[in-house]
């Protein structure tokens, strides 16, 4: 056959398999008929033999490169992921993934650890020590800080609320993917941003405990402080995960290191910015809110307990039915292996 | 042996992204260049920073009439939406982009790239997201007159050879590729021209010609209206002689280039399934015609 015998011939089934190209990639899978399916691996499957035939033939340049285009839009499609599930997929991410991941996650232990202790051991100096906050924090601020919560504060209105909502998001969520983001620079600084501000918020807020700010800190603070706090620490494990993948890659090659590392601590950072923008919620609505001490503790308490009874317990429950459903399947596996045995 | 030799040199010529399918072939990507890549960049940070201060603009209307300021819980709303715009503008712009239309956003669409993935199926979201929420440390420094650098992400495309990968990319698997969309021709660039194909039909091929040779002749043929006739001639006289040898044309008359376009019209009509046995080359070229029971 000569080429230009090979090009003429071919061209309906090129044409054709473009048509659908363009179906396809228009978005509407849905509309194409399971014919349409067949005859699309199909046509793939020749438009393969036929840039092999180009290339082993030398056709011209122009016709490898459409083959190719054709060959690698379709390829695409053919093997694509199988992600595009919606609500059932959103289900699977938040019911099973999420709580496995953050219960089994080495680093969220550390990270969470690297925040409390030092966060509590700063708030403990910084109560008992005028000094210490000073170093830290500069005279300055410190007088800044204690007379910006000093003041009586006015009552909330509730479009005050939508609009702390609003803000609270942009700021803290913000800075939590930040402070992942960094953290692919070898890990180092999602940590320095996780004790800096451990210690740092720590300290402050040891010092207004003991200062004529005390009563408004005790109504602010401790409704969204425990998923706030919780927070930052996930955000930090997730890119304390993804740099040291990098510097230990544990006996893989590290940009191999590098990309499972990081599908492993996406679904930390998206819980992360979740619990950011409930606590963004409560910040700004229970936060200025006028009611006892006490309530605005138990609503702090309910979200720790939500906490622990959602990574914790159920989290512990799922990785637990994952590690048994493993070992089944390894004992079946090593059983059928040994046919003589079994 | 030639022609792994000439694929050899060619892969250390070019950036092109090699992917193998299951269907044993290998289909290439071009890579995207660091500047062009640039380009886009940036003209998606302009964007950003234009939809900001547009944001800002309809705030500044909105609280400028006067009756809805009074509104207090509606004001509240307008802070929200905002606020929320913002924070969804900063980090999930080139995301939204890149999930719903394919691995585009507009500077992308603008500077003919598309991000895929190394693999060559298409982008999983989790691939997105990986490699947009790593965009903050490729940005570092993370803003110089309100643009971001990108300094950690250039020095990061070097880090792999010629893939021109930033961190995102390399955290999330995947490539950014100049798209290409040719067209398909359907005729040899010669068709049509009597005397080539009276030329071509002259000569008398001997040895099937090297796949440099080949390809030489086919990109002569598709550009060469484009190069300007003193340099075409002086091109296509560099080559004479051997094409002369090769095909069989050392008595024929005629002016280089149009050797050349008669020598590539000869590729479009010589049998190639039966380019083993010369005799039947012989035959074809006696019979004069240039399709044989096919």
């Amino acid at each position: 056959m000569t080429p230009a015998k090979f090009i003429q011939r071919r061209t309906p089934a090129w044409q054709a398999l473009e048509e659908l190209l363009e179906r396809l990639e228009s978005r509407s899978e849905a509309h194409l008929s399971p014919d349409d399916f067949l005859r699309f691996g199909r046509l793939y499957r020749a438009a393969c033999t036929d840039l092999s035939l180009s290339s082993a033939w030398r056709l011209p340049r122009h016709m490898q490169l459409y083959l190719e285009d054709l060959v690698s839009r379709s390829h695409a499609h053919l093997y694509a992921y199988q992600d595009r599930g919606g609500w059932q997929q959103i289900k699977d991410f938040f019911l099973d993934r999420v709580p496995r991941t953050v219960f089994r996650d080495g680093y969220v232990r550390i990270c969470v650890l690297a925040f409390y202790l030092p966060f509590f051991f700063s708030m403990f100096l910084g109560y008992h020590s005028k000094p210490f906050v000073i170093a830290l924090v500069g005279e300055a601020q410190m007088e800044y800080y204690v007379e910006m919560h000093s003041g009586e504060r006015e009552d909330q209105t509730a479009g005050g609320a939508i609009a702390g909502t609003g803000f609270y998001v942009w700021n803290n969520a913000g800075l939590a993917i930040l402070t992942f983001g960094v953290g692919i620079l070898g890990g180092v600084l999602s940590l320095v941003m996780v004790l800096f501000n451990s210690v740092f918020l720590g300290a402050i807020l040891g010092h207004l405990l003991n200062s004529p700010a005390a009563d408004n800190i005790l109504s602010w603070i401790p409704g969204h402080g425990p998923l706030e706090l919780t927070a930052i620490a996930f955000a930090g494990a997730a890119g304390l995960r993804v740099g040291f993948s990098f510097v230990a890659p544990g006996g893989r090659r590290r940009l191999r290191a590098l990309r499972e590392e990081a599908a492993e601590a996406v679904p930390v950072l998206i819980v992360a910015v979740v619990m950011l923008i409930a606590a963004a919620f409560l910040e700004a609505t229970l936060a200025p809110a006028q009611m006892p001490h006490s309530t605005k503790f138990m609503v702090g308490g309910v979200t720790l307990l939500l906490m622990i009874m959602y990574f914790g317990l159920y989290g512990g429950f799922r990785s637990y039915i994952q590690r048994r459903t493993e070992a089944l399947e390894l004992q079946t596996t090593r059983r059928s292996a040994r046919p003589g045995y079994s | 042996m030639q022609s792994a030799k000439a694929s050899r040199e060619r892969a250390v010529l070019d950036t092109d992204f090699e992917i193998p399918a299951p269907e044993f072939i290998l289909f290439r990507y071009p890579v995207a260049g660091p500047v062009s890549r640039l380009m886009a960049v940036l003209i998606d940070h302009a964007l950003i920073i234009g939809l900001t201060f547009l944001i800002f603009l309809i705030l500044f209307i909105v609280f400028s009439i006067s009756a809805l300021a009074a509104l207090e819980a509606l004001s509240g709303l307008v802070w929200f939406l905002l606020f929320f715009s913002l924070f969804l503008l900063n980090w999930f712009y080139f995301l939204f982009f890149e999930w719903f239309n394919r691995g585009r956003t507009p500077g992308k669409l603008a500077m003919g790239l598309r991000v895929v993935s190394v693999d060559g199926t298409s982008l999983s979201f989790m691939q997105l997201l990986v490699r947009n929420l790593v965009r903050p440390a490729d940005m570092f420094p993370m803003s110089v007159v309100m643009f971001p650098t990108y300094l950690v992400g250039g020095a990061a495309a070097f880090f792999r050879g010629r893939s021109f990968q930033r961190l995102g990319d390399l955290a999330a698997g995947t490539i950014v590729v100049r798209e290409q969309r040719p067209e398909l021709q359907l005729v040899a660039p010669t068709a049509g021209q009597e005397r080539i194909s009276e030329l071509s039909r002259a000569m008398n091929i001997r040895v099937y010609p090297s796949a440099a040779l080949t390809q030489g002749l086919n990109d002569f043929a598709a550009n060469h209206h484009r190069l300007n006739p003193a340099r075409a001639h002086e091109i296509a006289a560099a080559v004479e002689e051997p094409v002369r040898r090769y095909f069989g044309a050392r008595g024929l008359e005629c002016a280089p280039v149009e050797l050349l376009l008669a020598a590539h019209d000869v590729l479009y009509r010589i049998d190639r399934t039966e380019l083993s046995s010369s005799v039947s080359l012989r035959q074809m070229n006696a019979s004069g015609e240039g399709v044989r029971n096919s």
